[in-house]
């Protein structure tokens, strides 16, 4: 049995050393992309361009615009003659939204009446529109002309644990880690049969006395191995360049990292004893996994805000409980008693999918 | 020569349509993407759940309890006097936000004095910890006004003086006012899946025929090495319009999407991004060995084209030298042509710079691939 595995396993390994380049990509791409992205991925929406109108021109317009300036929201791009030059700089994209001051604003508050403005935003992006909103309604609220007391205020002094600077990048690039490797170990496995199939050395696999389990373990663990190192070289990577904090266990890391990487890889299996050839295999295995670890894993998108449906489709991503781990283990230091259950999903997961692989080759070895 | 052509075209078809793994990929696909990117992909936050740790216990702090309760931003699933029992539910990821009411709480409002809040958040998840933060700062303004409403009469809420000057604003909110989620990813998805069906296809196919040696049986045929490029372009590009059709039915029958621009200035558009996106796969299979190869580069062009395009992430939030790599991703522009056709009506005047980009990158594309190809092949 052992020895079966074994034999499998060493035979694979020779496959993947035939083909240095694909060896080279699979190390340097992820590396590249790491440096890339961490940066890239940014959602906080800050200095958000806006226009302005100005009709009268005084120093209490001016102080609204300055209000809007100085925030961190928004950022003043130009002044606009008129509402169709402002549609325009709307519609090419080049302000998100704009400010009308009316000709008697300062008029009106000589004579201490309320005076009004017209804000516009462009909502096509609806996040940043409602964040827009809010930023808009509480500089316009807070702005204040004439003398008075203040009122009994309500303050909120905030606390922030884990990662007290809230920087984006120590939550994106953990992340990042999770949902390229998930990618890539399918992209890895996803050829092994297929490509048996193609070139026809299916037989030769028939003849062999490896039964269809033996080949299935066999295939998957050089692979196991490779992708770890490949997880390993990202982390690295995003201590040294990215310094995301590590404050939890190196070994517990590695070792659930496994469940995730046999839970990944076993997708890609399955992708190869559905498919025929390879190309079918890969763009398969890839399109399974791409998009639903980038958007349904929690990687950036709360699930939490999802619809229901997607919600429970989620249970079935091994990027989401990985996620769980990498970023409980780094940011907040928390031990195995707090991720058992992600560690089951995965494991339940992997064995799932590997026996329905197992099935459908077991059937496929027979004709 | 045509007739070579088109039975070259015909003989991609059937080799696409061979296999019914792909048929699925290449339709159903665009209608389960629109579907997933519809709906789950939204940096909304909301429902962040949330611990009260109520020292107080009042009528006041319960009011202020309420009042968060309202709000969809929130869920207050547990409320507790205990301040120690919130570190072992954020560590466990069950709570991500506690607010802290002092004891004194209610002693204070009385006093007129303005009492402090404590809020800690995780975090780990730096967008949701700073937009709670900013909802909570929000709710806490509100409260003081909600005081000042229910109690007319007492001056402590009000401070002394002459009432201040405030603004009064209207906001207007242009093209989505309801801020639809769907809106604003439906049309871009056509960008994505252009990219990802045409892109790929073309890689690996040309890679598949070169290993399998049927490319030779090609070389040795009558036809040029242009019209084999063509031959195995144009099932492709065809293909990608069936897959625009299918997200733009979707979006306009099952989304409602308004489509208020020109169709035809969006397939113009299409047609420019094609050009780029086939000659990516082409120049892929030029440089790449095996299938395996190819699809590692495909994935690394993909990923940046999507991550770069401004579809999950504005641009503007890029560091500069990320903002001025982005000028290099086609798919950046066709993204903003898509989003300004469909929810702006935007025209060829305000969106010219970026079908000019659109153009010029199509055409330096195939065209140096095409080279390329032809070098290689003779």
């Amino acid at each position: 049995m052992i020895s079966g595995i074994w034999t499998i396993a060493k035979k694979e390994g020779l496959h993947i050393r035939r083909d240095p380049r694909s060896i080279a990509m699979m190390f340097l791409l992820p590396l590249l992309m790491m440096m890339l992205y961490g940066y890239a991925i940014n959602m906080d929406v800050k200095n958000v361009k806006i226009g302005v109108i100005d009709h009268d021109w005084s120093p209490e317009s001016r102080e609204v615009v300055s209000r809007f300036d100085g925030s961190e929201f928004f950022s003043v791009h130009r002044y606009y003659p008129s509402r169709d030059e402002v549609r325009k700089a709307i519609e090419s994209g080049a302000i998100k939204g704009a400010l009308i001051i009316p000709a008697d604003f300062s008029v009106r508050i000589g004579r201490g009446k309320n005076p009004p403005i017209q804000a516009i935003i462009d909502g096509s992006d609806s996040n940043t529109g409602k964040i827009m909103q809010a930023g808009m309604q509480q500089i316009l609220g807070s702005v204040v002309f004439g003398a008075g007391n203040l009122p009994v205020l309500f303050t909120v002094e905030p606390r922030v644990w884990y990662n007290p600077d809230m920087e984006g990048v120590n939550f994106i690039v953990p992340g990042l880690v999770a949902v390229f490797l998930m990618m890539i170990a399918t992209i890895l496995t996803s050829i092994t049969i297929a490509r048996e199939k193609e070139t026809g050395t299916m037989t030769q696999l028939r003849l062999s006395p490896a039964g269809p389990a033996q080949i299935i373990i066999g295939k998957v663990l050089p692979y196991t191995f490779l992708a770890f190192m490949v997880g390993s070289l990202m982390l690295v990577f995003a201590l040294l360049y990215y310094r995301v904090p590590f404050y939890g266990s190196p070994w517990l890391l590695a070792g659930l990292s496994i469940a995730f990487l046999l839970a990944s890889l076993s997708i890609g299996l399955l992708a190869s004893t559905v498919a025929n050839s390879q190309q079918v295999a890969m763009a398969g295995g890839l399109l399974g996994t791409m998009l639903p670890s980038i958007i349904l894993s929690g990687f950036i998108f709360p699930i939490r805000s999802m619809p229901q449906v997607l919600q429970w489709v989620s249970t079935v991503i091994p990027a989401k409980y990985f996620l769980e781990i990498i970023r409980g283990i780094m940011l907040k230091d928390i031990g195995i008693q707090y991720l058992l259950g992600q560690l089951f999903a995965l494991l339940l997961f992997t064995l799932i999918v590997l026996a329905i692989s197992t099935i459908r080759f077991r059937r496929q070895m027979r004709i | 020569m045509n007739r070579r052509l088109l039975s070259l075209i015909k003989k991609e078809f059937i080799q696409i349509f061979r296999t019914k793994p792909m048929l699925a990929f290449l339709f159903v696909m665009p209608v389960v993407q629109t579907l997933l990117m519809g709906y789950a992909v939204t940096t909304e936050v909301t429902k962040v759940p949330t611990i009260i740790c109520d020292q107080d216990q009042s009528p006041a702090s319960r009011s202020l309890i309420q009042m968060i309760d309202q709000t969809e931003y929130f869920n207050l699933f547990d409320i507790t006097p205990e301040y120690l029992s919130i570190r072992p539910k954020m560590d466990r990821g069950e709570a991500t936000a506690a607010l802290v009411i002092p004891p004194n709480f209610s002693q204070e409002i009385r006093k007129g004095q303005s009492p402090v809040l404590q809020v800690i958040m995780d975090g780990s998840n730096s967008n949701t910890a700073m937009v709670a933060i900013g909802y909570l700062q929000g709710i806490a303004g509100r409260y003081g006004q909600k005081l000042r409403l229910e109690f007319p009469n007492d001056m402590r809420y009000y401070g002394a003086g002459p009432p201040p000057t405030t603004i009064e604003s209207a906001i207007r909110v242009w093209y989505n006012p309801n801020f639809v989620n769907a809106y604003f990813m439906v049309p871009a998805i056509i960008g994505i899946i252009l990219a990802f069906s045409t892109m790929i296809l073309t890689a690996v196919s040309v890679v598949r025929e070169r290993e399998v040696g049927t490319l030779e049986q090609l070389m040795v045929s009558p036809l040029k090495s242009y019209q084999i490029i063509i031959g195995k372009l144009v099932p492709f590009a065809l293909l990608g319009f069936v897959e625009i059709v299918i997200v733009l039915v979707m979006g306009k029958i099952y989304f409602q999407i308004p489509i208020r621009g020109s169709f035809w200035l969006l397939f113009f558009a299409s047609f420019l991004m094609l050009l780029t996106t086939l000659g990516l796969g082409l120049f892929v299979s030029t440089v790449t060995k095996s299938q395996q190869q190819s699809m590692f580069l495909a994935w690394f062009i993909l990923i940046f084209t999507i991550l770069m395009s401004g579809f999950f992430f504005p641009i503007e939030n890029m560091p500069l030298w990320l903002q001025r790599l982005s000028l290099l991703d086609p798919l950046r522009y066709y993204i903003a042509c898509l989003r300004g056709i469909f929810l702006k009506g935007a025209g060829m005047e305000a969106l010219l710079p970026q079908i000019l980009a659109l153009a010029g990158y199509g055409i330096l594309v195939i065209g140096f691939s095409s080279l390329r190809f032809q070098k290689r092949t003779s």
